[in-house]
């Protein structure tokens, strides 16, 4: 059977995908290596498709249904209290504060689920739509006649046809790496994530021990040289609590040169605070390590060229990250081209830009003219922390508000407060709470982004800016400022 | 518990001849699979592989391949 279209990895891009091209139509086949769809899925995340996809009500729909379907999807139990812990350089907690409650976000639904549960959910849509899924089969090369892909080949040697193959099949794509359009990953952009998941003996104890907390952030020094490192801790019923992402946007040559991998640093950081818990109460409860480890890497900036004649390489792959539009961007994009039976080269090219958020398509032309001193900032205070850092991609939100980069930073500095911290006032949260929020919605969000997105946003007024005013306070984020000790 | 399904075949292949033995796989690896061995690295504990290909980027001497595993096989997270 010859299809149109293959698709190789059953993640969240690539079943949204799927899901968008079956639903239109097309003869589909999802390629997954693992036994069961969700099996190399790891980490949790916060959805909130109609804040970020607010333009595209069908995957808005897609991913709510799925979210929705999750079996066991205990509402409250991901979204309920969040709490951020600062540490210094010392590693003590010297701050906690408790945010917003999710479960809505301005007006749109949020739930912070895992995302297994999420693709495996999704892969059931993308089949009920009717896509073909098959797993336990490693893709391990193209078919290619001349210049042109023509399907996959799997390791047991089977040729599987298709008009078009999308390849979106994680960072380490094999596709990518056999075509010859991704050889290897910058060292200097690619960033760094661990994870682990505890068991505790209930859900009370899980509570005990981690106190509902949701988000971590850590403090200066301990993910050098970028300073702000976040995690996020998320509860499950059962009483496992995974926890993810403690040395984000740390690139992996600032570890190796460290010579620390993420979880020395995850060890240094959230052991030290759990530690503290356990030694002023009993440790029965407390496990003695973590059931499961996990470790990724973010890729860093955009493919330069993501398709060829017959195929196109979408998500994590091409290094477009970001869950679930991706792929909808992809499949969006080759439907009017499947319908006409033109997959040339030529005819995928506009994949190039199609494959970005809407907001970063305009920006491979940014100007200082554009963005002029001149203009005036915006109010803020409706601003969602979603939104926030949604817009901390910098460019989307110069965009939207015209204004310079300074501008945005202090905006953001300001914004951050009201929402995140739950309080507009500075005697209540402390200047703390302020530079360093402000400080990591920045700093982080945009330096990552800044990696993933450097070839558009490489506007050589832009970066130095950015890096400019972190430095410009580095000494001050790195003081020790000493708050109301949680413990 | 995450599960690990032995995987018949090795999936990250060391080129012992281009190794120069910097260490970074051992540093930055969170599964602790890799050694060294008479200065050079070796894969000492597959099955503590995470499958995040880390070794890959991080080898400065290009002597490390890690394919996708055989499928069905290599680690299955249950915790999501």
């Amino acid at each position: 059977m010859i299809y149109d279209v293959i698709i190789v990895g059953a993640g969240s891009n690539g079943s949204t995908a799927a899901y968008f091209l079956a639903k239109r139509g097309f003869k589909t086949l999802l390629v997954e290596s693992s036994r069961a769809t969700g099996d190399k899925c790891q980490g949790a995340t916060e959805h909130v498709p109609g804040v970020i996809f607010a333009n595209r009500p069908e995957l808005v729909k897609l991913m709510l249904t799925a979210i929705k379907k999750i079996p066991h999807l205990n509402p409250g139990d991901l979204g309920t209290a969040t709490a951020y812990y600062y540490v210094n350089k010392e590693n003590e907690v010297v701050f906690k504060s408790c945010a917003v409650a999710p479960g809505k976000t301005g007006n749109e639904e949020s739930y912070g689920v895992h995302n297994q549960d999420f693709v495996r959910s999704l892969v059931e849509e993308a089949e009920k739509a009717g896509a073909k899924l098959k797993t336990g089969t490693t893709v391990v090369d193209v078919i290619r006649e001349g210049d042109v892909i023509k399907g996959v080949v799997t390791e047991g040697g089977e040729e599987i046809r298709a008009q078009l193959t999308i390849a979106a099949d994680g960072r380490i794509s094999t596709i990518a790496k056999k075509v010859g359009l991704l050889k290897k990953w910058d060292i200097n952009v690619c960033c760094y994530q661990y994870g682990e998941a505890w068991k505790f003996r209930s859900e009370e104890e899980m509570f005990y021990y981690v106190e509902r907390a949701r988000h971590m952030f850590f403090g200066s020094t301990l993910t050098p040289p970028r300073p702000w490192g976040a995690c996020t801790m998320s509860p499950r019923p059962g009483g496992i609590v995974t926890v993810n992402a403690p040395t984000s946007w740390t690139p992996l040559s600032s570890m190796v040169s460290a010579k620390m991998n993420a979880r020395t640093v995850y060890i240094q950081n959230l052991y030290k605070i759990m530690e503290v818990k356990r030694m002023l109460s009993p440790c029965e409860g407390f496990p003695d390590r973590p059931i499961q480890r996990q470790s990724t890497f973010m890729p860093g900036p955009p493919l330069k060229k993501p398709y060829m004649a017959g195929l196109i390489i979408c998500g994590d792959a091409g290094a477009i990250g970001g869950i679930c539009g991706a792929g909808e961007r992809a499949a969006h994009f080759v439907t009017p081209l499947l319908e006409k039976g033109d997959v040339s080269e030529e005819a995928l090219s506009g994949f190039n830009t199609a494959r970005l958020p809407e907001r970063l398509r305009g920006f491979a032309n940014i100007t200082d003219k554009k963005f002029g001193k001149n203009k005036p900032t915006v109010e803020l205070s409706e601003v969602s922390p979603t939104r926030i850092v949604h817009w901390s991609t910098g460019a989307g939100y110069m965009e939207k508000y015209n204004c310079s980069v300074d501008e945005m930073v202090e905006n953001m500095r300001l914004a951050a407060v009201p929402h995140v911290m739950g309080s507009p006032s500075p005697k209540k949260c402390g200047e703390f709470g302020y530079i360093e929020m402000g400080a990591w919605l920045i700093a982080i969000k945009i330096n990552h982004l800044m990696n993933l997105y450097g070839p558009i946003l490489q506007d050589p007024a832009m970066f130095p800016q950015i890096l400019k005013w972190v430095q410009k306070n580095q000494q001050f984020f790195n003081e020790k400022k000493v708050f109301d000790h949680p413990f | 518990m995450s599960k690990w399904i032995p995987v018949t075949e090795y999936f990250i292949e060391i080129d012992s001849e281009k190794c120069t033995g910097c260490g970074n796989c051992v540093v930055i690896c969170g599964g602790e699979v890799f050694e060294m061995k008479e200065k050079k690295a070796v894969v000492a504990r597959i099955e503590g592989c995470l499958e995040c290909g880390n070794c890959e980027v991080v080898c400065m001497a290009d002597a490390i391949r890690f394919h996708i595993p055989k499928g069905g096989t290599g680690i299955v997270y249950e915790c999501g």
